[in-house]
């Protein structure tokens, strides 16, 4: 009898035990809060009166300046130092929305998108790619005045920061007139631009094109670069990755001024007074660069237009020669009477248009000297040059026998640059 | 007494049966939506919303939507500034020559129902790039707008191109054209695009492409015949070898009885009048 009572009694607890519970889970629904992220973000980016001061930093390297004023209807105003018309402001659109993260993305094209132009021709990045940058983004850190964002696709950084009256009154315009300050760099017609502060000089590689700096320095006897991505600001650069050796610690150029008299830049670094300056020779040869460039043998490095002289690419004409594609640099091509030689050989686009024929080439056979220079003695030519190609092809075989040789300066893995020795006034570059 | 208890107890159950579970809630999924994809709307937006929701209920993404394409390439979003102009054209030079021709129901009921416009172009590995594609008959995707000037005549045709390609799809898989049409040609071939042009026009077919299917093989005489127009398609028949000349007109005498019989449209009107269209942009 009280076992079927409590047996009842079970039942019963257990069938109406699955009581009606409100929601899944307690506070606010997932996408309740999702939305008041998205809603929160927006407001901040439209609360700043005077819009946010932008650094964006492309995968692909580089760093480019933005003055961004996002507004209430989804549309945002810029300016950016990312070319010269930049200057003037677009407005375009904007919106957030929930991707794997809350997301902000400029959704038409606007100066931003430059950058990720699969077009060759628009900023000469890479065909299908560009520079490796993104129009969407994620929200990485947040605090009122800083908000930083990361790519979603390629994982490109921008930093916002919240902008005052005077940034938006001059903060393009004053990055501009740095990026002008710095175009004078064209004027040096040497291969080497020398960092000087106070004792310590660096080689420099200024890309302006591409906003990439890269010291040269020697660590004891071996000879290591650094390269990092720079942006403009009103009066120089910012590093993005600081550079440090020999007990310089380098971030930023400040003051830069060009001095047109003396053909150099004054500025300064870390307070102290410098100066950058073109150079006939590098701070500090690496001996064994050019011997083991050489010795490296196996595939050819590319030039696309021959030898640069005194700042002018492609000197000889070469790209203007009927099937003209690039030469090609052959260390250790072949042995001739016991010498070993090298080969710079004109590589053509064949009758069909669709493969490259090696028609013809110089050779020569490399002496290295003991201060580390590499000099070519001209064997002779091989395989039949064009009437058309005679006069490119001996200017080219008389830059490359200049009795004082070259150095070897290796600017990255796949990059090199082959210097006269004479005045550093001539050089060809290489890739592979 | 034993009784009475268990008659309770019977009663208990049943009460418990009937009340326990009974408020049948609907099943509560989200209610907003995850991704809400809403702005402002501006001037763009009201226009597109006047000239291609209301009267063809066409949805016409121009902001850039990352799910409406493929994520390996790296594709550029639409200048805001192009997106009426290219719209305008497709309009002029699409919609309004059909809808002269054909009545003003044919293309509210028959088009594609989403246009994605991309600024920059589709690169594919293997060095080719893509100005269009389609999927379905439901939506086409345009690349390159951010190049488009109504004035550059070779770019709008290449654009239109892709539109009468996909349209004329529609319009097969809707009613089928008369299958001689598939016998006229030989060497069909999946690997179209390893023969050149010339090999194609040996064999009667006017594009590369349309090598690769008696349904591809249709569209691109469809397409072809609309954007070229009499004059440009008579000169790329007279280009081919004399001995392929006649199967594009038997091609072409199926593709104007097939407008005629399954859609009473005069196609040659429609081929005059998308001509027109083109010219005067």
């Amino acid at each position: 009898m009280k076992k079927i009572f409590l047996l009842c009694l079970l039942f019963t607890a257990a069938l109406t035990a699955c009581q009606k519970d409100e929601g899944p889970a307690p506070g606010e629904r997932p996408e309740e809060r999702l939305s008041a992220a998205l809603s929160a973000y927006k407001a901040q980016l439209i609360s700043s009166p005077f819009g946010w001061k932008a650094t964006l930093y492309p995968e692909g390297g580089g760093g480019y300046n933005f003055m961004f004023t996002f507004k209430e209807d989804d549309r945002v105003l810029m300016t950016s130092d990312i070319n010269a018309s930049a200057a003037t402001p677009m407005e375009t659109t904007y919106r957030l929305k929930t991707m794997q993260r809350p997301s902000l993305l400029f959704d038409t094209y606007s100066y931003l998108h430059i950058l990720s132009d699969p077009d060759p021709d628009v900023i000469g990045g890479d065909v299908g790619a560009g520079k490796y940058s993104d129009f969407e983004f994620s929200f990485t850190e947040v605090t009122p005045d800083v908000i930083t964002l990361t790519g979603n696709i390629m994982g490109s950084r921008m930093v916002l920061t919240r902008a005052t009256q005077a940034d938006a009154e001059s903060f393009i315009a004053g990055i501009t007139a740095s990026a002008q300050t710095f175009s004078n760099l064209s004027r040096f017609t040497s291969y080497f631009r020398r960092l000087t502060i106070g004792t310590n000089t660096f080689d420099l590689n200024l890309d302006l094109n591409n906003r990439i700096i890269t010291f040269m320095y020697f660590e004891g006897d071996v000879a290591r670069t650094f390269s990092t991505s720079f942006s403009y600001t009103a009066g120089g650069m910012l590093l993005q990755e600081p550079f440090a050796a020999a007990g310089v610690s380098i971030l930023s150029f400040d003051a830069v001024q060009y001095n047109a008299a003396g053909n150099l830049f004054n500025l300064t670094v870390g307070g102290a007074a410098a100066t950058i300056q073109e150079a006939a020779r590098p701070v500090r040869v690496d001996v064994q660069a050019a011997r083991n460039f050489h010795n490296a043998g196996s595939d050819y490095w590319a030039s696309p237009g021959g030898f640069t002289i005194n700042g002018v690419p492609d000197a000889h004409n070469l790209r203007a020669l009927p099937n003209f594609f690039q030469i090609g640099y052959w260390a250790k091509y072949d042995v001739f009477q016991n010498r070993e030689y090298d080969l710079l050989g004109f590589l053509l686009l064949n009758a069909a248009g669709n493969a490259l024929e090696l028609t013809y080439g110089i050779a020569a056979a490399p002496t290295f000297t003991s201060d580390g220079r590499i000099v070519y003695s001209v064997l002779g030519t091989l395989g039949t040059i064009p009437e058309s190609h005679r006069v490119a092809v001996t200017a080219t075989l008389q830059q490359w026998a200049d009795t004082q040789g070259y150095y070897l300066i290796r600017t990255s893995e796949t990059t090199a640059d082959l210097v006269s020795a004479r005045d550093g006034k001539a050089w060809l570059p290489l890739f592979r | 007494m034993k009784k009475y208890l268990l008659n309770i107890g019977l009663l208990l159950l049943a009460a418990t049966f009937t009340t326990s579970c009974s408020d049948e809630e609907e099943v509560d999924i989200s209610h907003i939506d995850f991704t809400p994809d809403s702005w402002t709307p501006g001037a763009v937006d009201n226009w597109l919303l006047q000239n291609f929701v209301m009267p063809y209920n066409i949805e016409v993404k121009y902001r850039f939507d990352r799910n409406e394409l493929a994520l390996d390439r790296v594709l550029a979003p639409v200048r805001e500034d192009k997106v009426i102009p290219v719209m305008e054209t497709i309009k002029y030079t699409w919609i309004d020559p059909y809808e002269t021709e054909a009545g003003s129901s044919f293309i509210k009921r028959l088009s594609p129902k989403q246009f994605v416009l991309v600024g920059s172009a589709s690169y594919n590995n293997n060095g080719t790039i893509t100005l269009g594609t389609a999927e379905g008959g439901r939506k086409i995707v345009l690349f390159v707008i951010n190049n488009f000037a109504k004035t550059e005549k070779g770019e709008v045709r290449q654009m239109l191109h892709t539109i009468h390609h996909e349209f004329a799809h529609i319009l097969h898989q809707t009613i089928m054209y008369p299958q001689p049409y598939r016998n006229i040609s030989t060497g069909y071939t999946a690997s179209w695009n390893d023969y050149s042009l010339e090999e194609a026009l040996s064999r009667g077919f006017v594009t590369q492409y349309a090598r690769s299917s008696p349904d591809e093989d249709f569209v691109e005489m469809i397409s072809i015949m609309l954007i070229e127009g009499k004059v440009g398609f008579d000169a790329i028949v007279n280009s081919a070898p004399a001995e392929a000349q006649p199967l594009f007109r038997q091609k072409e005498q199926l593709v104007v009885q097939y407008f005629k019989d399954a859609w009473n449209i005069d196609f040659y009107s429609l081929q005059t009048k998308t001509q027109t269209a083109i010219n005067t942009l």
